[in-house]
């Protein structure tokens, strides 16, 4: 039986809403590595550039270097540096993804974590980085294409869950598990506590005690 | 178990490195766990020490910078360093920020608990015990001018429905059995994934489930695993 609910918790819970925000998502797939062409010198010894996680260079012109989404983002609006597409944006990666994606209904395709954010990011601040506008206008196809497809998945398996199970989801991306996340769990949660006060009824059943109402 | 949406033994092409976790995604990974669970975790001391050691060291390094810039003559363009580095500290601070945030939240909303029960206080720093204890006695006393002294005798309690009931039942104790996606870091072995502890799962490392939290609840804190 749940304790009643006291002052405190009325002062201090909070109503439902998802742990992460998308912008929470967003900064933390700022965090994922892309390789940029930088062309200046950094002006520390050895070009490289310390930071609290760890030191990232050297940065010399015409050498790439792999460095955290948000510096090659800052760079670039900057005009420092030139970023290189990521290897997974690549349309023949792209196209062969999302073939196996349509023709393989039940798992899902590996992809990087933050893909969606990743994605988006590019999109926004460095088009160019991908060709003329007819490639770049491809490649957003594509991914858009990809989110669709996953999309469909995703709620195409959530239909068929009918009870309290544990699910295994390999290769969901951040992002995508945070638009289930409410549903999926609160759901969950529901069945869960139906099951539980089916057991404490059926229970009460076999020992041939009823108790009052008021107990349960 | 439902393979619903899920595949077996499909090994990923473009891995996240799963082993070699920086500072950045450990604190992270710190800050999913609080938010996603009801439960007090443990304080990670040693990260957030080295964290907070490392942000002075950045923060004066970027200082020192500046001031070379202001003071020399000769051109030493200092900007990219500066620039770099405060967008780096930024973000860390935002980090600890949020995950202490996080964690006093929940330390606020338990605090009755807290203060009861021996082991959730080792899983507090003691700045969050200080704070929790405050915390306490100043809502409990406003609790009892505003709401319980006008109550009759018996009902004059924090803890207690009434003063009628033997046990301390006002408590609010943390939710163990909601469902939280887990994403493994490590292979993790049988895991029971119901209740009775019947139906066994071999969890690898890079495999994401959604399950019960109290099931894996020991997963967690050995840092086998994260809440995503």
């Amino acid at each position: 039986m749940a304790p009643t609910a006291s002052l405190f918790e009325y002062v201090a819970s909070k109503l439902d809403e998802p742990p992460l925000t998308p912008e929470e998502l967003e900064f933390m797939a700022e965090h994922e590595k892309v390789t940029i062409v930088p062309n200046f010198t950094l002006n520390l010894p050895n070009s490289m550039l310390t930071c609290i996680e760890g030191t990232y260079g050297p940065f010399r012109p015409n050498i790439p270097v792999e460095v955290p989404m948000y510096l090659a983002l800052a760079l670039n609006r900057r005009n420092k540096c030139r970023i290189q597409p990521p290897a997974w944006m690549a349309r023949e990666k792209l196209k062969a993804v999302l073939d196996e994606e349509r023709t393989i209904p039940q798992y899902f395709q590996p992809v990087p974590q933050y893909y969606v954010e990743t994605a988006k990011m590019l999109f926004a601040e460095a088009r160019a980085i991908f060709g003329t506008n007819a490639e770049v206008n491809e490649i957003m196809d594509l991914v858009e294409e990809l989110k669709k497809v996953r999309n469909s998945k995703i709620l195409d398996g959530l239909r068929k869950v009918s009870g309290p199970i544990t699910v295994k989801l390999n290769n969901l991306s951040a992002s995508e598990s945070n638009k289930i996340r409410l549903l999926f769990e609160n759901s969950l949660n529901m069945w869960h506590q139906l099951a539980k006060n089916n057991k404490e009824w059926q229970e009460i059943q076999m020992t041939g005690t009823m108790d009052t109402p008021a107990t349960l | 178990m439902a393979d619903v949406l899920g595949s077996l033994g499909y090994t990923q092409d473009l891995p996240d490195d799963l082993s070699e976790l920086d500072d950045f995604q450990l604190l992270s990974n710190a800050l999913r766990n609080e938010r996603n669970t009801q439960d007090i975790l443990e304080y990670k001391h040693d990260l957030v020490e080295r964290v907070q050691r490392r942000l002075q060291e950045q923060a004066d390094r970027v200082d020192t910078w500046k001031e070379a810039g202001k003071n020399q003559y000769d051109e030493v363009d200092m900007s990219l360093p500066i620039l770099c580095s405060t967008l780096n500290v930024n973000r860390f601070r935002f980090l600890l920020k949020a995950y202490w945030r996080a964690r006093l939240q929940k330390i606020e909303r338990f605090a009755t608990l807290i203060l009861d029960k021996q082991e959730l206080q080792r899983n507090c720093s003691p700045q969050e015990l200080a704070h929790c204890l405050q915390y306490f006695v100043a809502v409990g006393k406003c609790m009892k001018e505003v709401v319980l002294a006008r109550l009759p005798e018996e009902f004059q309690t924090l803890v207690q429905e009434s003063q009628l009931t033997e046990t301390r039942d006002m408590i609010p104790a943390p939710r163990l059995d909601r469902c939280v996606f887990i994403k493994l870091l490590k292979d993790a072995g049988h895991v029971a994934v119901d209740a009775e502890g019947t139906q066994l799962v071999d969890m690898k490392a890079g495999d994401v489930y959604i399950i019960q939290y109290a099931l894996v609840q020991r997963l967690v804190q050995q840092d086998i695993a994260v809440l995503i």
